[in-house]
């Protein structure tokens, strides 16, 4: 079930109505229909992966009260705990990846043998909740939260539906107390919510979906376009991710918001960043402060010498590659974020610009602002060829055709129209993610809601194009 | 939450308001009579699925004009036919394919699953509101979707058409269209193989004709009684190949329900494999010939006036 699909929002309306008008005086009952719901969302993909999940689910509460409980073998449970989680997304997710590989290289050696690969799915969301539970984990071994003895609880914490699948990937100590307590309806929170899925079903539905039937053209016959096409093509993707990831993560926030709760924000404009640092904190910020928290730090963090610091960054960065798929032009996506960061670390540039939003006090950047921001999109849009490519050298390929010669754009103009209105947007509410649409005039603000709503349904598709998180 | 249910529930009347209106709009923009009119020379029209969209080659014949579609449902044809005979009364005969292939069941189940969100997009505008919700009833979310994104499909064309610079044949809803390659045999047998191993696991599908393309066909015939139009219902050429499985029941029915419309049974007609592009649709080769066949069964029957 898509977010993007007519059955999701019949389920929304269900599971809403049920939520304030039957249980509403409820908290237990409300969690249980919250949890009942999402399992009924996610076995609407697979329900065999369902035991999958419920598996996976009641290994980490058991691990959290038995981690909490111990004195001895804390550290040894926290292990087994993360073999499990570990255990679980490699089986299903690296282990072709490895099997192949490790084929190949040993090929190169002159042993030679048949590589056993597994012909297995990927279970959708598994990168998801193994880090919820991960996390909780972590959280209850370091202290940070006492864990639950209501299961109802702890699975709604790890299965909510809105981001069950493509996250943002939550704390236990953020949601967690949220699942716990009693949820009052809010006029305030719930205009927000419908603002922000306003929005995010117009970046998924009209921006990502067009860009996406640009870009898999450009894509598709690049040995045939000119260079400066296949320039606008990775310009487009740039674009087309965001609007896809950044229009579910709004979706997810909004319909969570609806329910009572707040999730965390994943997207802070990246595109208006002035740094690869900014970049980082502004772009799939659930994931990259996960690894931040439970990678980056317990290595040593930048508080070790520069080698250290610059080993440890450079280790974040592949294995966030790595995560999102098990392909070696992941990998090098990520290596190549590394490259661009350590020298903001090794001249201690990488936390400048770590509150501050561009242009706070003014409508328009400076010249400096400008020129930082199209030198760090220009960065980022260059590392999105190879997340982009399904393989390494289509990646290095795509990049050689570049030379195929400058022409002016005569096809896939309209893109182009598509990347100026969101950033004319996303510019005008660049100082909070969360308060999206929130024109101060009455007149402008209903009309663009109006406009955005008849928007979206005419862009809207028979066939439902699923979200590109979705396969990580 | 009174008042914010409240302001939803205005909200999206009004958006529901505002996207039917735009809807009937483009509608009634697509139903602009001039788009329709066929030259005054035209006085057959020929309509059907692709059986007659890929034999008949209207461009040798100057009496005719061919409308059918591929993949068009009787349901289709009727709505088609509708629109066409309100326009042009220079009509006086209306070839029908109706072959075993179109009104059985299987068709039918086929074209619902296959086709209907398609063939909504082109003639959703010809479509009675009965017939969109018929639609509706079988394939919700896609028709609901088709429904929702017409506005953006349909805006050029809406467009060309105030401009008085569109044509029929701008928009797909029906023209010979000749297909180029030539039967493979040994595949096509395949095929047969495969097609009647399926189907001898099940024998009543045999004789699973569609209620609904047979309504439709009624329909059709009353429609062509009341605007004083001949009717002709016909088979084209089939391979030798092509494996006809309710043929009798298919001869049947139209001899029990459809006494009185002439039929014009081409099926056995001898065509080499050449002039076929699989067992049931001939290439353009094959096309030339049963066009010329076509002429000289008007010119015969003093149909062409």
């Amino acid at each position: 079930m898509l977010f993007n699909s007519f059955g999701f929002i019949i389920f929304l309306i269900f599971i809403y109505a049920l939520y304030w008008f039957i249980l509403g005086k409820n908290l237990n009952a409300q969690n249980l229909l919250l949890l009942t719901g999402s399992y009924y969302f996610y076995s609407c993909w697979d329900w065999r992966f369902l035991f999958l999940l419920i598996l996976s689910t009641v290994i980490d509460f058991s691990f959290g009260i038995f981690i909490y409980q111990s004195n001895k073998y804390k550290k040894l449970l926290l292990w087994l705990s993360i073999l499990n989680n570990l255990g679980i997304l490699v089986f299903f997710k690296y282990y072709n990846f490895f099997a192949i590989e490790a084929h190949s290289a040993l090929s190169l050696i002159g042993i030679h043998f048949d590589a056993w690969l597994l012909k297995v799915i990927l279970p959708i969301g598994i990168s998801f909740y193994t880090f919820h539970g991960m996390s909780y984990v972590f959280d209850i071994y370091n202290k940070k939260v006492v864990p639950t003895r209501n299961f109802i609880q702890y699975a709604v914490f790890v299965c909510f539906f809105p981001l069950l699948v493509s996250g943002p990937i939550e704390r236990a100590t953020h949601l967690l107390p949220q699942v716990k307590e009693k949820r009052i309806f809010s006029y305030r929170q719930s205009i927000e919510g419908l603002r922000l899925i306003l929005w995010g079903y117009f970046l998924k539905v009209v921006i990502a979906d067009n860009l996406a039937n640009l870009v898999n053209d450009i894509f598709k016959n690049y040995k045939m376009l000119p260079g400066s096409t296949l320039i606008v093509g990775i310009i487009y993707f740039s674009f087309q991710i965001y609007g896809d990831f950044c229009g579910y993560t709004n979706i997810a926030i909004g319909v969570a918001k609806l329910f009572g709760f707040e999730l965390l924000s994943n997207f802070k404009y990246p595109y208006f960043s002035r740094n690869i640092g900014e970049f980082w904190r502004r772009w799939h910020i659930s994931l990259s402060s996960w690894f931040r928290d439970y990678l980056y730090i317990p290595m040593g963090g930048s508080r070790v010498n520069k080698f250290k610091a610059i080993r440890n960054t450079f280790v974040i960065f592949v294995v966030s590659g790595f995560w999102h798929g098990a392909s070696m032009n992941f990998v090098v996506w990520g290596a190549i974020h590394a490259v661009l960061f350590i020298p903001l670390l090794v001249v201690n540039r990488n936390k400048a610009y770590a509150t501050d939003v561009v242009a706070a006090a003014s409508s328009l950047p400076s010249i400096k602002e400008t020129f930082q921001m199209i030198l760090t999109f220009c960065l980022v849009t260059f590392a999105w060829i190879f997340f982009r490519s399904p393989n390494l050298p289509f990646a290095i390929d795509y990049i050689r055709h570049f030379s195929n010669g400058m022409k002016p754009l005569t096809t896939h103009r309209f893109g182009l129209f598509l990347i100026a209105f969101l950033l004319l947007v996303d510019w005008n509410q660049r100082r909070s993610e969360r308060d999206v649409l929130n024109f101060s005039n009455k007149i402008l603000r209903r009309s663009i809601y109006f406009l955005l709503t008849l928007s979206i349904l005419f862009y809207s598709n028979a066939n439902q194009v699923p979200f590109i998180y979705f396969q990580f | 939450m009174k008042i914010f249910l409240y302001k939803l529930f205005l909200f999206f009347s009004g958006i529901l308001v505002a996207y039917i209106a735009i809807i009937a709009l483009i509608s009634h923009i697509f139903n602009t009579n001039y788009l329709y009119k066929i030259p005054p020379a035209k006085t057959t029209l020929v309509i059907g699925s692709s059986l007659t969209t890929v034999s008949i080659n209207d461009s040798l014949l100057e009496n005719v004009f061919n409308f059918s579609q591929f993949g068009d449902a009787f349901e289709f044809s009727y709505v088609k036919l509708r629109k066409m005979l309100a326009v042009n009364k220079n009509i006086h005969v209306v070839l029908m394919s109706c072959s075993n292939v179109e009104i059985s069941k299987m068709n039918e189940t086929e074209r619902l699953q296959v086709w209907l969100t398609p063939k909504i997009k082109s003639y959703y505008f010809l479509l009675s509101p009965e017939e969109i919700l018929y639609a509706l009833t079988k394939k919700p979310e896609q028709i609901i979707g088709v429904l929702a994104s017409i506005p953006k499909g349909q805006l050029p064309g809406c467009i060309d058409i105030l401009k008085s610079k569109a044509t029929l044949s701008d928009f797909e809803l029906g023209q010979y269209e000749g297909l180029d390659s030539t039967i493979k045999i040994k595949i096509e047998m395949k095929k047969q193989d495969d097609l009647l191993k399926k189907y001898s696991q099940n024998p009543g599908d045999e004789l699973n004709i569609s209620e609904r393309n047979i309504y439709f066909l009624h329909k059709i015939v009353s429609l062509c009684k009341s605007s004083n139009v001949q009717l002709i219902l016909l088979r084209t050429p089939q391979h030798r190949l092509s494996a006809r499985r309710n043929e009798q029941v298919y001869l049947n029915l139209l001899k029990q329900q459809f006494p009185d419309v002439p039929f014009q049974d081409y099926v056995d007609t001898y065509l080499p494999d050449s002039c076929f592009f699989d067992v049931v649709h001939l290439n353009r080769k094959g096309a030339a010939i049963f066009t010329d066949s076509i002429r000289n069964f008007l010119a015969r029957n003093s149909y062409t006036k």
